[in-house]
């Protein structure tokens, strides 16, 4: 067991690895879209500083303490990207038939999926987290915080598009349903949770994982308890053994299809 | 090697017109067994269930009623440990990474299957000098033809050396060279090797260069399932004379064998062989009338063409 474990965590960081040759090989395609990603994030610096400028404060967060969040919200998204970019195209390849070549190969087939392609837009995303991270982190805690939050927060935005993506194998057009929800999660997520009554809030920690990823970790970013990042730790497991079972439930009506179609 | 024993798949389709779904049967109770280092060629007319039965054979789908075990292996149980003893290439979608080398898609997929980096360069040359595609190794997939894309994906299927290679029309689309090579390579794979090789192409002249067996299936079931050479003896029952002649032939031809009139004086009769020898029929022509004279046997085309259509 420990052994396959092992295995599949090297096969896993080996598809990341080819994933980035293959972005390499569009060089000048790839910087642009970092630089973009860097560019696209910076303006949001700009965005709070005016507001701070007129506001003082919002709450009790400060400057330092907005732009730290916002340091880990793009590190996990950085992370989901780069590490399970291929996630998100699970609609698709259960659409068009394309499982079929992840299925005939010796991996776990959850995880070969998941890795086979990477965001190349989120090494931008990383760059510019680890920088305002280096700048705006206030100890070795919150940094330990940001680390743990960000990779808690990909597998859990990792379960949540397995999931939904799974959702092709019920609905025999599941696309548009899966963008959606993957539309209201990124909506929700750019408001504080206190604006939402009970019932919204209780989909939010449930449903749309926003709370996990997004609420707990930037309260715990100012005042880490390691105690509450236990908790996100075992939600962000349980959220990963539901989706590994909804995934592998939904595999067995998998019709497959004949259409002409190439891996890219 | 491969055990099929009442294998059924149905699939629910939804009937649009009548706003109701219906159960089509794909496959209906298939049975059949393949040796190890048969070369098998699995053919029938498109819809007739080929595709289903080689995505259950894989593990791609799963068999609503019946068993199959491929290598000692349910498919469908334990489609890991069958994935490394069996090789897939499906001609009508690549599995290549096409911006990278095939040297890079075939390091990784052998990294993949759990080879070392020195076992998977070693055993990349040995493909590399098989297939001869040394000169292409490190250009990207993108920028080969068909034909040698096709190579490539077909090394991709038995890079870890599988004992099992299932083949779903993998020279669709391809040139004749480009056809003959791919046939040869498998050939050599299955003399070399011992692989076993399960076929299927629409391009009936692919099975006779290259397959031993052949099982039709029409409809979902197996309508015949004979060694080719059973299949040419038994089905190749009539024979075609083309004959040219410098005048018309006498009304007692005409009214013998009914010859048809292709052009001027060419005429085509076919001959059933258990009916008449073809000597009798040759000899009923005035020899002084025959300009030129061709016997065929049908083609094999022709002959499975019939079967399809019972």
């Amino acid at each position: 067991m420990f052994m396959a474990v092992r295995r599949e965590i090297i096969v896993a960081f080996l598809s990341i690895k080819y994933n980035i040759m293959r972005s390499y090989t569009e060089f000048k395609s790839f910087v642009l879209s970092v630089v973009l990603s860097v560019l696209n994030n910076a303006v949001f610096i700009v965005q709070w500083l005016v507001l701070f400028g007129i506001h003082g404060s919002f709450g009790s967060y400060r400057f330092d303490d907005i732009m730290f969040i916002w340091a880990m919200a793009c590190s996990t998204g950085a992370l989901y990207g780069i590490m399970f970019g291929g996630a998100g195209t699970l609609s698709q390849l259960i659409m068009v038939g394309k499982l079929d070549s992840f299925i005939v190969q010796p991996r776990n087939l959850y995880f070969n999926i998941a890795t086979s392609a990477t965001d190349m837009s989120a090494f931008g995303d990383l760059v510019y987290s680890i920088i305002l991270c280096a700048i705006f982190s206030k100890d070795y805690r919150t940094v330990l915080a940001y680390v743990i939050l960000s990779l808690t927060g990909a597998f859990i935005l990792l379960a949540f598009h397995m999931m939904i993506g799974s959702l092709t194998f019920w609905i025999s057009d599941g696309r548009l349903v899966s963008v959606l929800l993957s539309n209201v999660m990124t909506a929700v997520a750019t408001y504080p949770d206190q604006i939402f009554n009970r019932f919204i809030r209780g989909l939010l920690y449930s449903i749309f994982p926003v709370g996990f990823i997004i609420f707990i970790p930037a309260r715990m970013l100012k005042e880490p308890d390691m105690e509450i990042i236990l908790y996100v730790m075992i939600a962000a497991w349980i959220y990963f053994v539901l989706s590994v079972a909804f995934f592998y439930k939904g595999k067995k009506r998998y019709l497959s299809s004949n259409i002409m179609s190439s891996r890219l | 090697m491969i055990e099929v024993s009442k294998v059924t798949k149905t699939f629910t389709v939804a009937d649009r017109k009548n706003k109701e779904t219906k159960e089509i049967k794909a496959v209906k109770d298939v049975s059949f067994c393949v040796s190890k280092g048969e070369k098998l060629a699995f053919i029938g007319p498109n819809g007739a269930g080929k595709s289903t039965m080689i995505k259950m054979l894989t593990g791609i789908l799963t068999p609503s009623q019946g068993e199959i075990t491929v290598n000692g292996i349910d498919p469908q149980k334990n489609t890991k440990m069958l994935a490394k003893c069996i090789g897939t290439v499906f001609g009508q979608r690549e599995q290549l990474w096409i911006n990278l080398t095939p040297y890079d898609n075939l390091m990784f997929l052998a990294l993949t299957y759990g080879m070392n980096k020195k076992d998977a360069g070693r055993v990349i040359q040995e493909f590399e000098k098989i297939f001869e595609i040394g000169e292409l190794m490190h250009v990207p997939i993108k920028k080969l033809s068909l034909g040698q894309r096709m190579k490539c994906e077909i090394i991709a299927g038995l890079v870890h050396k599988p004992e099992l290679l299932f083949l779903d029309e993998p020279t669709i689309g391809l040139d004749i060279v480009a056809k003959s090579n791919i046939l040869h390579v498998i050939d050599k794979m299955n003399r070399e090797f011992g692989t076993t090789v399960f076929f299927t192409s629409h391009d009936i002249s692919d099975i006779e260069k290259l397959c031993n067996r052949v099982i039709i299936i029409n409809k979902g079931e197996i309508v015949i399932d004979d060694p080719l050479e059973a299949i040419k003896k038994n089905y190749f029952k009539k024979k075609k004379i083309c004959v040219t002649l410098k005048n018309a032939p006498s009304a007692r031809i005409m009214e013998a064998y009914k010859p048809e009139c292709l052009d001027g004086n060419k005429y085509v009769l076919e001959v059933k062989n258990e009916d008449l020898e073809i000597g009798s029929v040759i000899s009923d022509f005035d020899p002084q009338n025959i300009m030129d004279i061709t016997i065929q046997d049908s083609s094999l085309e022709s002959v499975i063409a019939n079967i399809y259509h019972g």
